[in-house]
This record gives C-alpha cells, structure tokens and sequence, in this order.
C-alpha cells in the first residue's frame, strides 16, 4: 500500500483530511516574518473501530495532525469534514491544566472538566479514576508534592477515563513505573478493542506495530506512505538509516538531507538505494564487501548512486567516504575510480598480507594510510609470492 | 446563555480553583482577601487623613472609595487581558471555547473584590452615616462595571497573543487613567471643559457614581452612566465578532 490509496475499513466514515495544509510563522519581528510549513497536502480519511498510527521523525508534522484533528488548530488550506454531527474528538493530554497548589482530587476534577466531562459525570468516575491511578494514598494532598512519575500516573488515569469517541493520543504511553506501564498499556489494549477509534502517536514502534492496524508515515508533513504496520515501519526504518549515513557523507545534518529537495519523495529515494543495491550485489563491483564487510560505514554501491545522484543533481560533487572519514570529493568519475583502486588495493593487500578485508579497511582511515597502502602493495608485489 | 450552561461546571470549579490554587501558595490563604485591602484602606486613611490632613473634610473616604474601586478595574482588566496567554497550555491542547478563560478570570477578581467591598461598604456607612436609597442602585453599577471589565477584558485578551507588545501599551494606558481618573481629586470640581472630556472616561464615570451612592447617598447620574453603558455594548460587540473570526487561529498564535 502507498500513500496515494486511501484505507479502507468497514467502520462508518467519521471524519476526513481533504488536501490539507498548515504553515506556522515564527518569530515576532514587524520586519521579518518566517513560514514553515508543518503539514502539506495532506489527505486522510477516519472511520470508527479503526486504530490508527503515526510515525515520523520529531517536527514531521504529528502532533500538529493531532491538534487538527482535535480542531485545536484549522487547516489553512483544504478543510477537515466531520461526517457525523457532534463528533466528539479529544486529544489524550498528560496533567492538561494541572496546578501544583491543588491536591490530586482537585486536579482530577479540574482535569477532567477541561476534558469536556460534566460535573455528574466526573463524579461518576472520579473514584475509578483515582484508583486506576493507585495514587489513594496521596490523591488529597498538593500535586507540588507528587513525583514526576506519580504526576503523569495522575495524568494518564485523568486522560484515559475522559475519552471520547476518537481518542488522539500523543506520546502519553510508558508513563510511572513498570506496574503502573503494564497497566496503562492494558487499557490501551482495551481501548483498541472496543469500538472506539483510536489515533496514536507515539516513539514505540513495537508497541504500535502491536496495537494499530494502520500505520500513516509523515515525512516534511506529507504522507510518504500508509499501510500494515510491519510494512511501513520497515521502510521508514530504511529511509531513517539512509537518512542518517548520507547526512556523515554530506557532511549535512539529517534535517537538511530530509529537507533537501532532492528526497521529496523519500518513497522514491529508497527505491533508487534499493535497485541500485540489488544491481550493484548483482553486479562486479565490491560485491564481496557488501556482504562480509560491515566495516564500511558509508560507501558501498547502492549508498554512493544515491549519494552520487543526490550531489550531481545539487552541486556536480561526490564524496566518498571511508570508515567515517571523506577520502575523496569532486566530479563522480573520478571519485569512482579512486574508489574502485582502492577496492582493488584493498583486496590485494588482504590477499598478500593473509589480513582480512574487514580490518584492512578499519585502517585505513585517511588519505595517508591509502598512500601507505599503495606503498606496502608495491612493496609486496616486488617480492615472489610464496 | 446556552454555551456558557455546556460549560457552567468547568467554569464554576475553575474560579475555585484558581480561588484556592493561589491562597495555597500563601501562609494564610485566605485571610489576605482581607488583610491585604484592609492594610490598604488603613495606610491611606493614614497617611491622608491622619499625617498629611489633606483634601478637607471627607477627602478620605472619598479616596479611598476611588481607589478601591480603581484597584478592582485595573487588576481585574490586566488579568483578564493576559488570560489566553496564561491559558496557552490548555488552549494549545484542548478544543474549549476561548471565552472561558477571560471570563473565568473576571469573575475570579470579581469574587475577590466581594469580599473588599463588605468591608467598604461598612467603612462607607460609618464614615457618611447615612445607608440610604442609594445603596440599591449599587448592584445595578456594580453589574455595569463587571460587564465592561469583561468586555473590555475579552477585547484585550484577544489582542494580547497576537500582538505581545499590547500588555506593555496597556500598562502605560492605566498608568495614564490611574491619573485621569478622578482617584485623588474631584473631576467635577475642575473646570467643565476639562472635566467633560474626563468624564468620556468610563472609569472616572464608574468611580464617580459609587462615590455618589456610598458617600453622598444619592443615586449615580444616568447621563453620564451612558458612556460606560455604551462602550461596554460597543466592546462586547466588537469582542464578539472577533472572537468568531479569530477562535479558528488563536492556538496557532498562541503557539508561536
């Protein structure tokens, strides 16, 4: 599945994202006025029963999905439909307008009325709530005093009992202690299986590749791709890793390789690293170091096409870059070359000094030790081969 | 009315929250309610009325009746005004009405100053000996007041997140209306074409009449009450249009 084909579900439609997009300005200057563009473009459809996740690196666009989804933020183009007349949507929201000065009651109270439950039905559930929480001890005295972990104990238990039929839920899980995490995860588990729609955010993939039958990938607040769970978070982890060893090459920091217009489509980006690693394995050059040599860091064949493709398209460059270091940067051809004699070097000095390929290349970690290595080649290849 | 019933009990256990949230932060809470506008009232009464006799006969309760009322306006409105920014932790999480928050914080100072003005009115039957007719048109002021303390409130409230530097205009706004406002001297003893355009000050009206009512036993004059009657529609208004034009962005400002 790709991010151009919408889910399906049986459940009923309640609420779609049609083209949407939302910019924030940053910066108070009467002068200077910045835009970023936090989602672009982006379609999404809801129905009930689903449950839903959403992966993306920090300032992909999540939370800010979230908040639209909540209607605590309007799109600035495109527009949110709610396809169901009083859809209550409720962002899950750790200890949301807590005051030390309070004791736990009083903030569970307060908590839940800015949840958007009413007075009867808080009572209702206040004494559940407290203990869910575990906190009866200690829920009548001054939140000040409460540790961190008791706190979001509080929080959660506060935000789990004022839900509403879609539950958007934003990095709140792995709250308190080992119990008390088993335990907010067993209420997730139960929140998922009744018939309440789910929206989750959240860093642990395990846990969500568990609990949502769909997973939505943002990149640079796009939907780059949406489908099972297993699926998506193995090429997010793929495009994350590329990301990572082509930000050492460039010498750029993973944000800007993210920005870079070139991995618009980062779908497409680990299409071409993918082919191109299949054609190289294929292929004569350095096969055998891709599959035994996991000391390179950076430059084996299907890395450096798209390195190659990224940087000819930008500036013309190529880097070639060796156990972390750059040995080499200029026209593609050239860089190849050197490369490809230097695989050559390599493998002739494993051959001759009985070394393996691995550890030569952990030496050589600069230019020098590559003149080294041209020298103790010569020098070996003067000598009769025993 | 109808909105404001689907959150009467958030906003009633809100106010008294905030109500003990902020005594507990105190050794004793409560009791500054009326230790704090009692100390006031004695210091100026005896700084003006004991040390320096200024003013003449009945300059202190005419003072202190200004000033107290002067403290309810000022405090209440530069509260109010900062209500959506304090509130930007909910307001950025939370789908509520935006209203909620300045009007929360009017009512809040409006039960404080209850309290203040107990004490005020017993001061002021003492200090005039007469608790006269009068004392039923002080609900209906008192009412006006808090109206336009709102609207007014709400308006700036809107401002603020939108354009931070509104709180630095507005302190220096009432720091000009702290003088123009008749606290220390009497607006009608002053050369009429200067007082008339004092008088299009609503506070200096407001203050004017609870000094007619609390001090002199006689009704506020409905004329001049138009003014206030009419900025607080005009407000209010105003405040209503753009808080409907506005709600849909305000998270996004305050999120800056």
């Amino acid at each position: 599945m790709t991010a151009m084909e919408p889910l399906t579900s049986n459940g009923e439609l309640l609420l779609s994202l049609n083209n949407v997009s939302l910019s924030y300005s940053g910066g108070r200057s009467l002068f200077k006025r910045e835009c970023h563009k936090v989602l672009d473009g982006l379609n999404l459809q809801v129905h009930s029963g689903q449950t839903l996740g959403i992966v993306g690196r920090n300032g992909a666009g999540k939370s800010t999905l979230l908040k639209l989804l909540a209607g605590v933020l309007q799109p600035d183009e495109g527009e949110v439909v709610h396809h169901c007349d009083d859809l209550h949507v409720s962002l899950l929201t750790l200890q949301l307008g807590f005051q030390p000065q309070l004791t736990g009651r009083e903030n569970a109270i307060l908590g839940c009325l800015l949840m958007g439950l009413s007075r009867p039905q808080v009572d209702a559930c206040l004494d559940e709530i407290i203990a869910f929480s575990g906190l009866d001890h200690v829920i009548d005295q001054p939140l000040a005093s409460y540790s961190s972990g008791m706190r979001a104990r509080l929080g959660f238990s506060v935000a789990y009992y004022a839900q509403a039929e879609i539950v958007l839920i934003d990095e709140v899980l792995g709250v308190g202690d080992h119990e008390f995490r088993l335990k907010s995860r067993e209420a997730m588990f139960d929140a998922v299986c009744s018939d309440r729609t789910v929206i989750l955010v959240s860093h642990d993939e395990h846990f969500m590749a568990e609990l949502c039958e769909t997973i939505i990938w943002l990149e640079n607040g796009r939907c780059v791709m949406q489908g099972p769970p297993h699926e998506v978070l193995e090429w997010y982890h793929d495009y994350d890793h590329l990301v990572k060893q082509l930000a050492q090459g460039l010498q750029m920091t993973t944000e800007e390789v993210r920005r870079h217009p070139a991995n618009a489509d980062p779908l497409a980006r680990l299409h071409i690293f993918r082919q191109g690693l299949k054609r190289e394995r294929e292929g004569n050059i350095a096969t055998r170091f891709l599959e035994e040599e996991s000391g390179v860091k950076f430059y084996y064949p299907g890395h450096r096409e798209i390195l190659s493709a990224l940087l000819v398209e930008e500036c013309g460059t190529t880097v070639w870059v060796e156990n972390t270091h750059e040995l080499a940067r200029g026209e593609d051809h050239a860089v190849r070359e050197a490369f490809l004699q230097y695989e050559d070097l390599l493998a002739s000095f494993s051959r001759l000094s009985k070394v393996r390929v691995k550890d030569v290349r952990a030496a050589a970690v600069s230019q020098q030790l590559v003149s080294s290595l041209h020298t103790l080649v010569k020098h070996h290849r003067s000598k009769p081969v025993s | 009315m109808k909105f404001l019933r689907g959150h009467r009990d958030l906003l009633l256990y809100k106010i008294v929250a905030d109500a003990r949230s902020e005594s507990r932060q105190l050794y004793m809470g409560f009791a500054w309610w009326i230790i704090e506008p009692a100390a006031h009232m004695l210091v100026l009464y005896v700084i003006f009325g004991l040390i320096l006799e200024r003013g003449g006969p009945g300059f202190v309760g005419f003072l202190l009746v200004g000033f107290v009322f002067w403290r309810w306006i000022d405090s209440s409105v530069k509260r109010t005004a900062q209500s959506l920014v304090q509130a930007r932790g909910i307001l950025t999480q939370s789908n509520l009405p935006k209203w909620l928050f300045p009007l929360s914080d009017v009512l809040s100072a409006g039960l404080r100053f209850a309290v203040i003005l107990i004490l005020l009115v017993g001061f002021a039957v003492l200090y005039s000996g007469q608790f006269g007719a009068a004392y039923w048109y002080l609900p209906a002021l008192l009412l006006l007041n808090l109206c336009f303390i709102f609207a007014l409130g709400m308006l700036l409230a809107l401002i603020v997140p939108y354009f931070p530097d509104a709180r630095k205009v507005i302190d220096n706004a009432f720091q000009l209306l702290f003088f123009a406002s008749g606290i220390f001297f009497d607006i009608s003893k002053l050369d009429s074409a200067v007082s008339d355009i004092l008088y299009w000050n609503p506070i200096a009206v407001f203050l004017s009449g609870y000094r007619r009512i609390l001090l002199d036993g006689v009704p506020p004059d409905p004329q001049t009450l138009m003014i206030p009657l009419f900025c607080t529609i005009f407000f209010l208004a105003l405040a209503a249009v753009l808080y409907r034009l506005l709600e849909q962005s305000l998270a996004k400002a305050l999120l800056r």
